[in-house]
């Protein structure tokens, strides 16, 4: 049997006066590659500690596939941590930081050669086996730290913002070989990071914290689509958020009012009375820009508005444009290059433009009665 | 004219290191050539390996305080690096109530004059009535070696990151695994450092020795002294030049062993 199934019950913590952890709660599923994202500071570290077993936590429990663990040292916690800076051991080479907790469990001669050379070539270090840390790359030493956590076949690995100190053509080949290698070991992998493009792209499911609070959890997609709530929609990927007083209602479409816009169509992804304020955000690659007013026949619910380009940045695969609306709104809009770039009409600076989106293209992610 | 100063730069500083090399060195060149005099003065009368003979064959007193000193530095810098070590590493790794307050004593004898240290250690036998031996001289030796070798393994222990101890932790070491095959290891270097450290300070020590020595009792560093004031210079003269040779020897090897252990 692979992997545990990881239950995180109403942790608290604190250090001294200040409250890092927030009756955190968190299910995390038999073999899932499991994210814990947010900003730096908001506990991540904290949580991932106490599930080590290096902190103790003030109240709450851990329980891995129904046992609780929560009093065990760390030594006696089915669990392995992949530590950021790395933490092999420097007195020993790649062979013998590998064989060290086969070792402990003095294991035969024959079973560590065996185990050693297994995880050292899952992770692609055959080649290096007589080296000593200090000769290894940064990168090589990683793969070295995953190689001795695995090799005791953990029920979860805990990994703690392992590419961090990577570069970052590096960190993107590692995060590829880092989710192959939890598909061949199939265990449950918990990935602390606060870079949401890491934890969007390998993740079975995403845990957005905040200040010591777990503020939602769910699928990539769902956290990028459908944010919880605005702190999340703005930390995850960039966007663009409208927000007025609900004037009009019906089964599937509100209408709010906008200072400066006017009205604007939304969906109703939450239940909305007339009179409440809304707030919707609006991915900037979701929002289209043309120098003439768009063909929207047969869209009827499209918004359209109208501004001037403040600022573009061109990246190469898409151009941001910085859309300053009449009402000194200032709007991003990001334009995928599909084809030769040259080839289309040019959009430049000082222009003016038309901004228009689909309103299901739109998330309503706050809504506060009045 | 010469205006380039860079140059004038370039000359100050070889004259101040060759200055150097010539003070520190005349004095030694001067000591290596008298033990090769055949006269007993400073008067030179001509190459002769006598004084060589007599430090070989008629200075039996000589040798022994040789071998006390090496039995004192050897016995108290093995006590001194295993107590400096697992002080050390307690003062590092592990958190106790007292540690800050501990930590400033254990460094006071560092600074403290030694002819300090060679009195209280004095009186302290004395009121112990404790018979001055080789074992006082042990012991005195190994009290100030302990701070040395502290130092030596603490600063060692700076380099390393906690996280590694917690790291053996999670794959599965108990307390005293962590300790011997990690901590212990991963301190070597300045295990080393602060016995070879140990050694050459106790062969080196005369003033702590000279108040805790008694009859028969004698390390080289005293036993010179004794000499000088009976005034048999060149047997000194090709005693130190034996000595220079063979710490020249030992630096360049113990390099060598540095080298090869920590690539
Ligand atoms: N041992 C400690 N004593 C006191 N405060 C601590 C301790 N460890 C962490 N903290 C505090 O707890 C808070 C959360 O720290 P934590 O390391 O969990 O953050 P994080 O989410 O991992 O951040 P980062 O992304 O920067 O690593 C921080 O404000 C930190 O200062
Ligand atoms: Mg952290």
């Amino acid at each position: 049997m692979k992997g545990s199934v990881v239950l995180i019950n109403d942790i608290n913590k604190s250090f001294g006066e200040s409250r890092i952890l927030n009756n955190v709660s968190l299910e995390i599923k038999k073999g899932e590659f499991f994210s814990l994202l947010g900003p730096s500071g908001c506990g991540k570290t904290t949580l991932l500690r106490i599930i080590a077993g290096f902190e103790t936590p003030d109240s709450g429990d851990i329980k891995l596939d129904n046992t609780s663990i929560i009093n065990l040292q760390p030594n006696e916690r089915h669990v392995n941590t992949i530590f950021q800076n790395y933490a092999l051991f420097p007195h020993l080479s790649v062979y013998e930081n590998v064989a060290f907790p086969l070792r402990l469990q003095k294991k035969s001669e024959k079973i560590i050669n065996e185990e050693v050379r297994k995880y050292l070539s899952m992770v692609k270090l055959e080649d290096h086996i007589k080296k000593m840390p200090s000769q290894l790359s940064g990168g090589q030493k990683q793969r070295v730290s995953i190689a001795r956590a695995l090799v005791l076949q953990p029920n979860v690995l805990l990994l703690d913002e392992p590419l961090s100190a990577l570069d970052a053509k590096l960190r993107q080949h590692m995060l590829i070989e880092l989710d192959s290698i939890h598909d061949q070991v199939g265990i449950t992998f918990i990935f602390v990071t606060h870079d949401q493009q890491e934890a969007l792209s390998v993740s079975d499911r995403v845990a957005v914290m905040h200040q010591g609070v777990v503020l939602q959890v769910g699928t990539p997609s769902q956290i990028y689509e459908s944010p919880g709530n605005s702190f999340v929609a703005d930390f995850i990927g960039e966007t663009n958020f409208i927000e007025g007083t609900v004037v009009s209602v019906d089964d599937k479409m509100g209408v709010m009012n906008v200072d400066g816009i006017g009205k604007v169509n939304f969906y109703l992804d939450k239940p909305v009375k007339t009179g409440d304020f809304v707030r919707v955000t609006v991915r900037p690659e979701k929002i289209r820009i043309t120098k003439e007013y768009p063909k929207i026949e047969g869209h009827p619910h499209t918004i359209v508005l109208n501004g001037i380009v403040d600022e573009l940045i061109y990246t190469g695969f898409q151009t941001k444009f910085f859309v300053h609306l009449d009402s000194k709104v200032l709007f991003k809009v990001f334009k995928q290059h599909v084809k030769y770039f040259m080839d289309e009409t040019p959009i430049n600076w000082k222009d003016p433009v038309y901004i228009w989106w689909n309103p299901a293209d739109g998330y309503l992610v706050e809504v506060e009665p009045r | 004219m010469r205006t380039n100063s860079g140059i004038n730069k370039r000359q100050i500083s070889l004259v101040v290191f060759v200055s150097v090399i010539l003070f520190f060195y005349i004095p030694l060149l001067v000591l290596i050539l008298y033990s090769f005099n055949s006269g007993k003065t400073m008067v030179w009368r001509g190459f002769s390996l006598q004084w060589y003979e007599e430090l070989f064959f008629h200075s039996s007193d000589l040798w022994s305080a040789f071998r006390s000193s090496l039995i004192v530095a050897l016995s108290s810098s093995f006590i001194a690096t295993a107590i400096g070590t697992i002080g050390g590493i307690g003062i590092h790794w592990y958190k106790f109530k007292w540690k800050k307050y501990l930590q400033i004593v254990t460094y006071l004898p560092l600074i403290m004059p030694e002819i300090i240290i060679g009195v209280s250690l004095l009186i302290m036998f004395a009121w112990l009535k404790w018979k001055m031996s080789l074992f006082t001289i042990f012991l005195a030796h190994t009290t100030f070696n302990i701070p040395f070798v502290l130092l030596i393994i603490s600063s060692r222990l700076d380099e390393f990151d906690y996280q590694i101890i917690e790291a053996a932790h999670d794959l599965g070491a108990k307390e005293i695994d962590t300790l011997l095959k990690v901590i212990i290891p991963m301190s070597i270097p300045g295990i080393i450092s602060g016995f070879l450290m140990s050694m050459t300070l106790s062969l080196d020590d005369f003033v702590i020795t000279f108040f805790v020595s008694g009859p028969g009792s004698s390390t080289l560093p005293l036993h010179i002294y004794s000499m000088i004031n009976r005034g048999v210079f060149p047997v000194i003269n090709a005693l130190s030049t034996v000595l220079i040779a063979g710490t020249v020897l030992l630096s360049v090897s113990s390099k060598n062993i540095q080298k090869y252990m920590f690539k």
